[in-house]
């Protein structure tokens, strides 16, 4: 068998059982079986609910695979502005907030609470910013987003979230892996886990940062945790190479690398030839990849191959990294078959101790930074038949207080809010997320939730109904647990929310 | 199996085969012949585990029936009938369940019925008295006999019994030997992290004695390099990182304890003094601080240094994970489901977590923010370690004497409780006194940005702001929650019925004095106490204390207790002037910081006995601080009690020369003790009785909800008995691990080394032996190589190591037929030698071997050797990785600054282990990403060009360039035909790369590729 003709074989041989296990001497019994699914005998059939069997093709671990059910959502774009930008000032409009703005917060929402910062008793503060009705939902929305605005009926708006942290890391993780401590997988390592990637010259599961930090959970944010790391989130860059190596050293020309593997691939030939070790064919597999790679994946992010009229309905400033050039990285990522996108938008904590973090400075200016470009990634979407089965999602990890800070007690210069875990908005669009819905409400102050409170699980539980997963069943077996991304309490899928 | 979406099963069937495979052969006997003994473990069990339990397990119990122990599993279920009735089958509702013809009534409930074979294996099994066994991993260990074999050729050691009487047993024949330099390469990076050096090939393969390879082996075993590559393996475990994770993830110093472990493998330290030392080593009656650097160990854990957090919640987390940690690594036990529940496979109950939590709940640490307190201080300069120890020694003896020497007159004295009259916060003495402190010189030079404090406080301070009251109750003074203002002093007055006063004490009770045992309440800082008797005229006499003497050692942390900031001013000045202020002030020499789980106190002695009018009052004014480390949040006070005393003995001690001296020594130690520059290791102590917190059990694993009584530590009744003479202790516990009938420790430590050695545990689940774990594919061999460790090794780790490589099984050829990979494709009966990839460390380290970079250097802070700029972007932090110049850039992998919310790049793509939890094993994976890595990484391509430079400098013509770079990379002669294909390679890169310099490039390409090998990335 010539190595080409191994590889196909390889690629189909593990659509049946009976070749994964007669298997031959090809690259069985590598990755996943060697691996990861063997480490709980146990895990196969105890869960009436079981996890659910997997056909993998040990040396394309990333292939594509289906889900449980017929899907909603073939990809995500997952947009999380870290931080946590004021609900009050941008979705969950409180005209009785509103009225009492300025007096002193009653002591029955203070007894028995914690905040991050607020000590003592803290004045009540009204929306910043006016807001208005759009669309035929009638969705309010503050005079912060006037782009987003047009798209209202296209969104299911959650205003019911609360979470169980009020610190941006362990909420920042809990949103993102189900767990507030670092070690758990990302949403998106747990989607390309389930269902692999459509396009094998690109890595499933990118994640683009902006605003100029990293958000505060760090890269354990996009980690694979006890997965294998093949699933973990590959960070792109702004500035220098798109993907970290990705990028030939200087003099090395692509027909030297080819050059090179073409040795490389005869050389590593006759070492399987010698040592039969399955594990040989896949490295080869692996750097024919690696070599695709290095052009699609500079190809699809550069936002240059755009039109002008394109680039400028986001927003685009050339040369600059920004949220809006992430955002069209991440329409044109997902064309071409990225599994899952994740956007980091830092820079919306808004206490109100600087002027850039202040809800009547600072805050401006992010909300300038992403609402153009996100209303231009649903219309560009839409026109590209794509929102159909993308699912995009704008979150955060907790909301902000009613009552404006007063750090350590003290009256501040700047208007700011303290974390509020109990209370905030996120918002779904395509994908199979109902439009025009606007599910929970917060009570009159939007403190607290008053009516269908959603927990980060029940969300999370929604995110792979709509992938076409029952969330008990996408489990992988760790430190005597099969775990998944819903964790242990009991997790809802939200009914209301789907199309 | 299919399930209803048609897939076919995969990775899980596999699962099942290669398990059954085991159990068939474990199983001696697996007829159910009713005249065969069943056993619980190798025929119940598995039937129970697979279809009932994870309905009626130790979480959910459905219809009030579970099968984890056999008390519930006799008794009666919701039915009203039992499950099982031991000798009677028909009358056990369980054979009624699983045989039940009405689908809505069977067991296992909506899924398949169990099998023909399977009942009637269960319904023997309880005609034979349904006896329980414990599973396998919780019998202890006894010694196993070998199995004779008649393959002499083949075997070196005990474990090539086992393994050929399996393999007989099987039908399958071995492979040989692997060739000399294929068998160099394995066992150098087994053993030592490295592949061998030219000149060590040479040796080899030159030596034809018969002892060639054992001088090999216990050369490996006995250079430098051990140390380090069994770090490696540690440190995963160990959650080790030079930073505290979440947000701004600061730098912590912990290498030491890392040099520590190297050091302890180097010195072959046996395995149960190792673990001890790092479990306990505070605890050891030996006076050596040398034995608290290993009690870093469970300092690693993360902490959560960002603004606005609950220091319990995240010193709780650090609890739990080091109780949970110590059973992982340990013994394999997945403690962490037990934290909310029983757990649901093992016999480990829910209230037993909470017992092994009470080992670890009394640490001193906190989660405080930028304050690792405590710490051992270990000098930049190694000659003056000896000082710097012998200091803290003194240092402590001395903060146990005055404490005690005052509390023993405490205990002895009699108070008399005065009534609080008045009690009020004056806020605007508050703000006066912290601008003050503000315009303070020393201070605002420690941290100028306080200055910036001024404005707003001026501001506070001009307008009206009015005198809050406390609530009286009791003769104590409460504050009323929400109305406590920030800034402030507390102003008291009390009536006072005593002659004399010679001594006042200031107590602070939490609200709630019976739940704060458990579930603190905000601590508080008390700055300055100042006092005044009143006489009944209203002339006020300032009462002057010569002491306040503290209720705990914590309280006289006189200069560590300061933020970092004001300490690195001052030592940096060489001033520490300890005046009166300072002394109680600004040390925060009354606190509880930041949580308060006890009553708290000081006394304040006063320099002469004061006579009392009768009418008499006390007025107390009492300044509270704030947390200078995280974000200046007020400390109030929240309830406040007043006692006195006539006892003559106060002023005795308060003007006594040998206490004075006490305290004036401490201080110059102190001093002395800041001045030496040192490193500052976090490190593992217990608190005092004063302040010990309790533990009790928390609801569904909420800390913030504690039921039921006060639990002592203890181990689960599953494990034999924790033998203590005194109350249990963490060394208690630790030494308990190495009791002669612990079943698990030996069993898990001997399955990590085989899993280093072979790429699979004989228990492949390396971090789970309990019931849901998998089952060992040699369970006599383990148990064999478990019993040498523990009883004929006495945990002499190098001899174990040894054992194993001297093996005909581990020196085996890794040569895989066609049919030896139909017949056991994942090499678990061991007809072939191990074929491991590199690990992350590896990897580099070969480069740097290879082209001769590497630097020998051992130990030390860690180094950056160069990462993409841009790679860190680190939330309020100004961490700056700046790749390192000069031989610091080549040092080994485990030197790495290991920053973790963003791992070293090329290591996560590797596979290292994320550093936040304890990892037991890594997943090897095969990516693309790994290929970017080796073949574009700066490191790499600096490694292949030095080398392409080096075999040019040593040889003129271009075959033995090639032919040395080959040997170097792949630690063996290159064959004709790779020698062919270089040739070819070059020449092409050759014509395709213009320059000066293009035969370097060409040459860079050849070793570059070399280095990109297949051959040159598995060991």
């Amino acid at each position: 068998m010539t190595l080409e003709e191994e590889l196909k074989r390889e690629a189909l041989k593990a659509h049946t059982r009976r070749d994964f296990l007669t298997g031959c001497t090809g690259a069985l019994g590598s990755l996943f079986m060697a691996n990861a699914g063997v480490s709980s005998a146990f895990a196969a059939e105890t869960n009436p609910a079981g996890p659910i069997d997997f056909p993998r093709n040990p040396s394309s671990p990333l292939s594509p695979l289906p889900p449980q059910f017929a899907p909603k959502a073939r990809r995500v774009i997952f947009m999380h502005m870290a931080g946590a930008p004021s609900n009050l000032d941008l979705f969950d409009y409180k005209p009785e907030l509103e009225r009492l703005n300025g007096l002193d917060t009653p002591a029955s929402f203070l007894e028995g609470k914690t905040f991050a910062f607020i000590r003592g008793v803290p004045k009540l503060l009204g929306p910043v910013y006016p807001f208005k009705q759009h669309g035929e939902s009638g969705a309010w929305l503050s005079d912060r987003l006037p782009h987003l605005s047009d798209h209202v009926d296209d969104i299911c708006f959650i205003k019911s979230m609360r979470t169980e942290q009020f610190n941006h890391a362990p909420a920042q993780l809990l949103m993102q892996t189900g767990e507030t401590r670092a070690g758990f997988p990302s949403i998106g390592s747990w989607a390309t886990y389930g269902l692999g990637t459509e396009n094998q010259n690109l890595p499933g599961f990118m994640v683009m940062l902006s605003g100029g930090n990293s958000p505060s959970g760090g890269t354990q944010l996009w980690n694979n945790g006890f997965l294998p790391s093949v699933y973990q989130g590959v960070n792109t860059r702004s500035e220098g190479e798109p993907v970290l190596y990705l990028n030939n050293p200087d003099g090395v020309t692509r027909p030297i690398r080819r050059r090179m593997l073409d040795s490389l691939n005869r050389l590593n030939q006759a070492n399987y030839a010698e040592y039969g070790n399955p594990e040989t064919i896949t490295r080869i597999a692996q750097y024919e990849m690696a070599y695709r790679m290095q052009m699609e994946a500079t190809d699809v992010l550069d936002n240059r191959q755009e039109s002008q009229k394109t680039r400028d309905a986001y927003g685009i400033e050339p040369g600059k990294g920004s949220f809006a050039n992430n955002c069209l990285r991440a329409r044109r990522l997902v064309e071409r078959g990225v599994r899952f996108v994740q956007l980091y938008h830092w820079g919306w904590d808004t206490h109100g101790d600087s002027k850039a973090s202040a809800i009547n400075e600072g805050f401006k200016d992010r909300c300038r930074e992403v609402d153009q470009p996100i209303a231009a990634l649903l219309t560009d979407l839409k026109q590209r038949g794509l929102l159909e089965d993308t699912l995009v999602v704008w979150s955060s990890e907790f909301g902000r207080t009613p009552m404006q800070e007063n750090r350590g007690g003290r009256e501040m210069a700047f208007i700011g809010r303290d974390h509020n875990p109990n209370a905030f908005t996120i918002w779904m669009a395509g994908g199979g997320a109902k439009g025009g819905v606007n599910y929970g409400k917060t009570d009159d102050m939007g403190y607290e939730i008053a009516e269908n409170p959603v927990e980060v699980r029940d969300f999370h539980a929604t995110m792979l109904h709509l992938l076409g997963f029952d969330h008990h069943k996408l489990t992988y077996p760790f430190q005597g647990l099969d775990n998944k991304l819903t964790r242990v309490r009991p997790a809802r899928v939200i009914g209301e929310l789907l199309a | 199996m299919k399930t209803k979406w048609g897939l076919s099963v995969g990775v899980i069937l596999i699962t099942v085969i290669v398990a059954t495979m085991t159990y068939q052969y474990w199983l001696s006997n697996s007829s159910n012949d009713s005249s065969q003994k069943i056993s619980f473990n190798q025929h119940i069990r598995p039937i129970l585990n697979k279809n009932c339990t994870s309905c009626h397990g130790g979480v959910r119990q459905l219809g009030e029936v579970s099968f984890i122990y056999r008390e519930q599993a006799l008794s009666v279920g919701k039915s009203g009938r039992p499950t099982i009735v031991p000798g009677d089958p028909d009358g056990s509702e369980l054979m009624a369940r699983i045989s039940h013809s009405n689908i809505d009534e069977r067991m296992p409930f909506d899924r398949p019925p169990l099998s023909s074979e399977q009942i009637s294996l269960l319904e023997t099994w309880i005609k034979q008295g349904a006896e329980w066994e414990d599973h396998w991993s919780f019998i202890p260990v006894s010694r196993p006999e070998v199995p004779t074999v008649e393959l002499a050729a083949k075997i070196n050691s005990p474990i090539d019994n086992y393994v050929q009487s399996r393999l007989t047993q099987e039908n399958l024949v071995s492979n040989d030997s692997a060739g000399k330099t294929a068998l160099l390469r394995r066992v150098s990076f087994d053993l030592t992290g490295l592949p061998p050096t030219e000149e060590e090939i040479k040796n080899f393969t030159e030596d034809d004695s018969e002892m060639a390879y054992t001088n090999l082996v216990e050369r490996l075993l006995s250079s430098p390099d051990y140390g380090e590559r069994w770090a490696s393996l540690w440190m995963d475990l160990a959650r080790y990182a030079d930073t505290k994770g979440f947000e701004k993830d600061p730098e912590r110093t912990v290498w030491p304890y890392r040099d520590w472990v190297i050091d302890a493998f180097n010195k072959n330290m046996p395995y149960d003094e190792f673990v001890i030392k790092q479990l306990a080593g505070d605890l050891l009656p030996e006076d050596d601080l040398g034995n608290l650097i290993p009690t870093a160990f469970h300092r690693l854990s993360p902490t959560n240094d960002e603004g606005g957090t609950d220091d319990e919640e995240f010193r709780m987390l650090s609890v739990m994970d080091r109780s949970v940690t110590s059973w992982g690594v340990l013994n394999g036990i997945t403690m962490q489901c037990v934290q909310c529940h029983a757990h649901p496979y093992d016999p480990i109950r829910h209230e037993e977590y909470y017992q092994s939590l009470a080992f670890f709940n009394t640490s001193l640490d906190g989660d405080w923010p930028e304050n690792d307190y405590p710490h051992l201080f270990i000098p930049e300069d190694s000659t003056q370690t000896n000082e710097a120890y012998d200091l803290q020694k003194e240092i402590r003896e001395l903060k146990s004497s005055l404490t005690q020497s005052g509390k023993n007159i405490a205990r002895n004295s009699k108070w008399n409780d005065l009534i609080i009259r008045d009690a009020h916060f004056d806020p605007v003495a508050g703000i006066e006194r912290r601008i003050k402190r503000i315009t303070d010189k020393r201070e605002r030079d420690a941290n100028p940005s306080r200055g910036e404090l001024i404005n707003p406080l001026e501001k506070a301070k001009s307008a009206e702001v009015p005198m809050v009251p406390l609530m009286l109750k009791d003769g104590d003074a409460f504050a009323v929650e929400g109305k406590i203002p920030n800034v402030s002093i507390i102003e008291i007055s009390a009536t006072i019925n005593l002659p004399t006063l010679t001594a006042l004490q200031i107590e602070v009770p939490p609200m709630n004095a019976e739940t704060a045992r458990h579930t603190p309440e905000p601590g508080f800082i008390i700055e300055k106490i100042d006092a005044w008797m009143v006489t009944p005229d209203g002339q006020r006499n300032k009462i002057n204390f010569s002491y306040f003497a503290p209720d705990s050692e914590e309280n006289l942390n006189f200069i560590h207790a300061k933020p970092t900031w004001i300490r690195e001013t001052l030592a940096g000045k060489g001033e520490f002037k300890f005046e009166d202020e300072d002394l109680f002030a600004l040390t925060g020499a009354f606190s509880a910081k930041t949580k308060q789980f006890h009553t708290r106190w000081t006394i304040g002695v006063l320099a002469e006995p004061l006579n009392i009018p009768v009418g008499g009052k006390i007025e107390v004014h009492i300044a509270t601080g704030e947390y200078y480390d995280s974000g200046l949040m007020p400390a109030p006070v929240r309830r406040i009690s007043l006692k006195a005393t006539s006892d003559e003995q106060w002023t005795k001690f308060g003007s006594d020369v040998a206490r004075k001296k006490s305290l004036d020594d401490l201080v110059k130690k102190e001093k002395k003790l800041a001045l030496i520059p040192s490193h500052a290791l976090p490190i593992m102590q217990t608190q005092d009785n004063m302040t010990a917190r309790e533990t009790r059990l928390f609801e569904r694993g909420n800390y913030l909800s504690k039921v039921g009584d006060t639990l002592s530590p203890d181990t689960p009744k599953i494990f034999p008995a924790l033998v203590a003479d005194h109350t249990p202790d963490r060394l208690a516990f630790a030494e308990w691990f190495f009791g002669p009938e612990q079943p698990l420790t030996a069993r898990v430590a001997v399955n990590r080394y085989w899993e280093q050695l072979f790429g699979k545990g004989l228990v492949e689940t390396l971090e789970d032996f309990g019931t849901v774990g998998a089952a060992p594919s040699h369970p006599e061999l383990l148990d064999w190589l478990a019993w040498q460790f523990q009883h004929e090794l006495n945990w002499d780790m190098k001899a174990l190591l040894k054992e194993i490589v001297m093996s005909s099984t581990y020196r085996q050829s890794a040569v895989a037929t066609a049919e030896a990979l139909e017949i056991d494709p994942y090499n678990r009966l061991l007809a072939r030698g191990p074929q491991q990839r590199l690990t992350a460390e590896m990897v580099r380290d070969q480069a740097l071997v290879a082209s001769g970079l590497l630097s020998s250097k051992i130990g030390g802070p860690p180094v950056m050797p160069p990462q993409p700029e841009g790679v860190d972007q680190t939330v309020y932090s100004d961490f700056m990785w700046i790749d390192e110049e000069g031989s610091d850039r080549y040092r080994r992998a485990i030197y790495t600054f290991l920053k973790r919310t963003t791992l070293y790049p090329s290591f996560v793509t590797f596979d290292v282990a994320a550093r936040d939890i304890s990892h037991a094993r890594r997943m090897p994976t095969n990516t693309p990403l790994q290929a970017l890595v080796t073949l574009n990484d700066p490191v790499y391509l600096e490694a292949a060009e030095t080398l392409a430079r080096n075999v040019r400098r040593d040889n003129d013509e271009l075959e033995t360039q090639i032919k040395q770079a080959g040997i170097r990379v792949l630690s063996r002669p290159l064959t004709e035909g790779e020698l062919k294909e270089f040739i070819m390679l070059y020449n092409d890169a050759l014509s395709m790369i213009e320059g000066s310099e293009n035969d370097i490039a060409a040459l860079t390409i050849v070793t570059s590729t070399m280095l990109n090998m297949d051959a040159a990335l598995v060991r």
